[in-house]
């Protein structure tokens, strides 16, 4: 064991985080470059008079920032630090001192000049930075959806500019909801420490070992690292009262897990709560340094919510229900997963003929279809409110189809074991991907950011015929595929054959 | 057709040339086993040997390359929900449904088996201090493979097949599953087939075992015949000439210029005119000498 810490620690105790997340600190950066040029050119627009309201925008990021990186460098710092590794642990905290110090020091001076105090600015960052780095004891994935924060309140800002919004009956439910979110957040921690004490997050041992890349991914969600690093109040607790032999689809689903695990409703409960306190957070702040009415913030910000969820939060389920399914049946096809075994030898998921049959339906017609069919009807109903947008709601429908079928698709083709592409035909089909995913998420947002600006339809209505083209052809390829793999699923003894 | 089936049905398990490779290495090689009814089958060989591999052709859990096997007389790719019912497996990682606990694990795979003893299940778990409010993501690999074993022997099956069962157990709970095995083999008559390279758990419980190496089977019997059957034939260097006319199950050099030869005593007698050779000597082999031997 000492050997190989020996041999792992210093390479990471240097730059944990450029050694192990090269792709993403640079896409991280990049982000963070673009949102401090987009403040930049806020402040120089619509000057210090919402100098408030942009250091807001900065600190939402960072938050997000500093959630997926550098706490997982903090995490190699405190298990250094436990471990005794010499030097390592100094090392890791003088990155991550370096590496806050870059993102106080030149924001704080820009600020300064745009009419905020030093003072102000500095503790605000470092307030933020602090919260970004409590992710670790959280799932990182909930940060994630915490980066939604700042687009969302942007795009409030813009409607709110754009439609002189006054209903405070809106406002008082958001609020309401809001409220009751975090009092529910409140009760279930307050709960879980009265009767176990603090919570067992991965910091009670040493971590560095347990740690995977995995963690930080899409494809980790639902992993056993995930699982074991999660609080208890926090793990999804599976509904299984109505598993059995008498419903062998939702007992596959059990069996599976991941996106297809039955979860109890009080899970999301928490989960809406936890996310619910970013914008609290948010508007508190921005409301305390704008001196802005609070009531109106949440306005503007339960409107900003709703059209945000319109223009990119439905794309999002789209592409999350198109990787996911595929992610977690790939995890569980492997030779060496248990739960596999425990699937082809489990008695009443099916006889031979009616097993394929059954993992079909609960690939097709479980809880990612379900979560489609939900965005396609509020994408429906924000289409009947607005006749305006009736266009981009046709497209966002058409790109639910495409996200359904690519996530039947993602998830038969590990199971028929059909061969792995080759390596021109994997380039071509991520190139295919990536173009059908950026058409796919960018237009609807520039269709609804052009809806009342009528000069653009000469090259927004182009794009949209290229992004339905690109769609319809996507669905056309993958209902071949998925039709060929049902075929191989029924040529195969059963459908749960390690690769 | 029915004599067919009925004779593979005479069998726990049957397995008929069963051939696998994986990236051009073969593993298992045209291999043929018969379990039987109420044997304590213990599998062993060295790491890579394909004990894990055969486990899961046995059962059905893999597509075989060559060769068919059978299990209770079903075809082991086509087993009926009749012969699931009778069997369980725990595998080598048993680290199932990470996303439930114990005691949810134990409940949900309990409602498939009718045969299900839920008092056992709640009792070992208990005795054995396993939390079943934990996630199993949450408890340690031995805890893991504590609650996957009681998963197994809970369905009370008539065949049961463990995968390196005792990896990362304790020696108290490893001494404690060799008795369950013990015990469910003696009073319910159940077959265990269990892989293993700890040669002395398979000479606490094993009723009979078999040795593979290198994709084949190189000796498959009870476990009481091998120290009469199997001996250790010393030959001095000047002896090399002749080791090629004496069968063996294996031979080895040794750094001395010595050689040492498995031979099985019943069948040629080559080895009882090399016996009388000067300097050469037969010993006797427990298990794990006899392992050590062959796999070397």
């Amino acid at each position: 064991m000492n050997a190989v810490l020996d041999r792992i620690l210093p390479l990471r105790a240097v730059r944990p985080w450029r050694a192990r997340f090269g792709i993403g600190l640079w896409l991280c950066g990049l982000i963070s470059t673009l949102v401090l040029l987009t403040i930049f050119h806020g402040m120089d627009q619509h000057g210090a008079s919402v100098a408030g309201f942009w250091l807001a925008l900065y600190c939402a990021e960072l938050l997000f920032a500093w959630c997926i990186f550098p706490s997982a460098t903090l995490l190699l710092a405190l298990d250094s630090h436990r471990l005794r590794i010499p030097g390592a642990a100094l090392k890791t905290f003088s990155t991550l001192l370096w590496l806050a110090l870059l993102c106080i020091v030149p924001a704080s001076v820009a600020f300064y000049f745009a009419g905020i105090s030093i003072w102000t600015s500095s503790l605000s960052i470092a307030c933020a930075i602090m919260v970004g780095l409590t992710a670790l004891w959280v799932p990182r994935w909930i940060f994630v959806i915490g980066c939604w924060t700042p687009s969302l309140i942007g795009r409030s800002v813009y409607l709110k500019d754009h439609m002189s919004l006054e209903h405070t009956s809106e406002m008082n439910t958001c609020l309401g909801v809001l409220l009751l979110a975090l009092l529910a957040v409140c009760i279930g921690f307050a709960r879980h420490y009265f009767r176990y004490g603090m919570p067992d997050s991965g910091l009670k041992a040493p971590m560095i070992l347990q740690l995977r890349s995995s963690n930080y991914s899409w494809s980790g969600i639902g992993s056993k690292q995930n699982l074991a690093l999660t609080w208890k109040w926090m793990q999804p607790r599976t509904d299984i009262r109505r598993g059995g032999p008498h419903r062998p689809v939702y007992s596959l689903r059990i069996l599976l897990g991941g996106a297809f695990n039955p979860v109890h409703w009080n899970y999301y409960l928490k989960l809406i709560g936890f996310i619910a306190i970013y914008p609290a957070l948010f508007m508190v702040f921005t409301s305390l340094l704008h001196s802005k009415d609070l009531s109106e913030l949440g306005q503007a910000f339960f409107i900003g919510t709703i059209y945000g969820l319109f223009g990119s939060g439905i794309t999002m389920i789209a592409i999350y229900n198109a990787v996911s399914p595929g992610l977690t049946v790939r995890r569980r096809w492997r030779q060496d997963s248990s739960e596999l075994a425990l699937m082809a030898l489990l008695p009443g998921l099916g006889q031979s003929d009616t097993t394929s049959l059954n993992v079909l339906r609960t690939l097709t017609f479980s809880k990612p279809a379900w979560v489609l069919a939900a965005a396609l009807l509020f994408d429906l109903v924000i289409a009947c409110l607005h006749p305006l947008y009736l266009s981009s709601a046709g497209l966002i429908a058409l790109i639910l189809l495409t996200g359904y079928a690519a996530g039947i698709v993602g998830a038969l083709y590990p199971i028929t074991h059909c061969a792995e592409l080759n390596k021109t035909h994997r380039w071509l089909a991520s190139l295919g991907a990536i173009l059908v995913f950026c058409l796919g998420y960018s237009t609807p947002i520039i269709l609804m950011g052009t809806t009342d600006v009528a000069d653009t339809r000469t090259w927004t209505y182009p794009l949209m015929l290229v992004d339905i083209l690109a769609q319809l052809a996507a669905i056309l390829i993958l209902i071949i595929v998925a039709c060929r793999c049902w075929q191989r699923l029924q040529a195969m003894p059963h459908p749960f054959l390690a690769r | 057709m029915t004599a067919i089936v009925e004779a593979h049905a005479a069998y726990a398990m049957q397995a008929l040339d069963l051939s696998q490779a994986y990236a051009g290495h073969t593993v298992l090689d045209r291999l043929k086993l018969i379990v039987e009814p109420g044997q304590v089958l213990g599998l062993v060989g060295r790491n890579g040997a394909g004990k894990s591999t055969l486990l899961r052709l046995l059962l059905g859990l893999t597509q075989p390359q060559t060769g068919q096997a059978w299990v209770f007389g079903d075809p082991a790719l086509k087993l009926s929900d009749a012969v699931k019912q009778r069997i369980s497996y725990v595998p080598q990682q048993p680290d199932a449904m990470a996303w439930l606990s114990a005691g949810q694990l134990m409940d949900f795979v309990g409602r498939f088996y009718p045969r299900w003893d839920a008092a056992y299940a709640q009792d070992t778990l208990q005795r054995w201090n396993i939390d079943t409010n934990k996630l199993m993501a949450k408890l340690s690999p031995g805890e893991r493979q504590r609650v996957d074993l009681v998963r197994a022997l809970a369905s009370q099956p008539e065949l049961l097949v463990l995968d390196e069962p005792a990896a990362a157990l304790d020696p108290v709970a490893r001494r404690e599953l060799l008795r369950e095995i013990a015990l469910r083999a003696g009073e319910a008559g159940t077959t265990v087939v269990f892989s293993t390279h700890i040669v002395s758990d398979l000479e606490r419980v094993a009723s009979h075992i078999a040795f593979l190496h290198q994709g084949r089977l190189l000796l498959h019997c009870p476990v009481d015949d091998t120290k009469e059957r199997y001996a250790r034939l010393w030959l001095p260097p000047r002896f090399a000439s002749v080791i090629g006319e004496i069968p063996a199950l294996s031979h080895r050099r040794h750094a001395d210029g010595s050689s040492s030869l498995v031979i099985e005593c019943d069948e040629d007698q080559h080895w009882h005119q090399a016996v009388t050779l000067e300097g050469a000597r037969l010993d006797v082999l427990g298990l794990e000498d006899l392992f050590v031997e062959i796999a070397e």
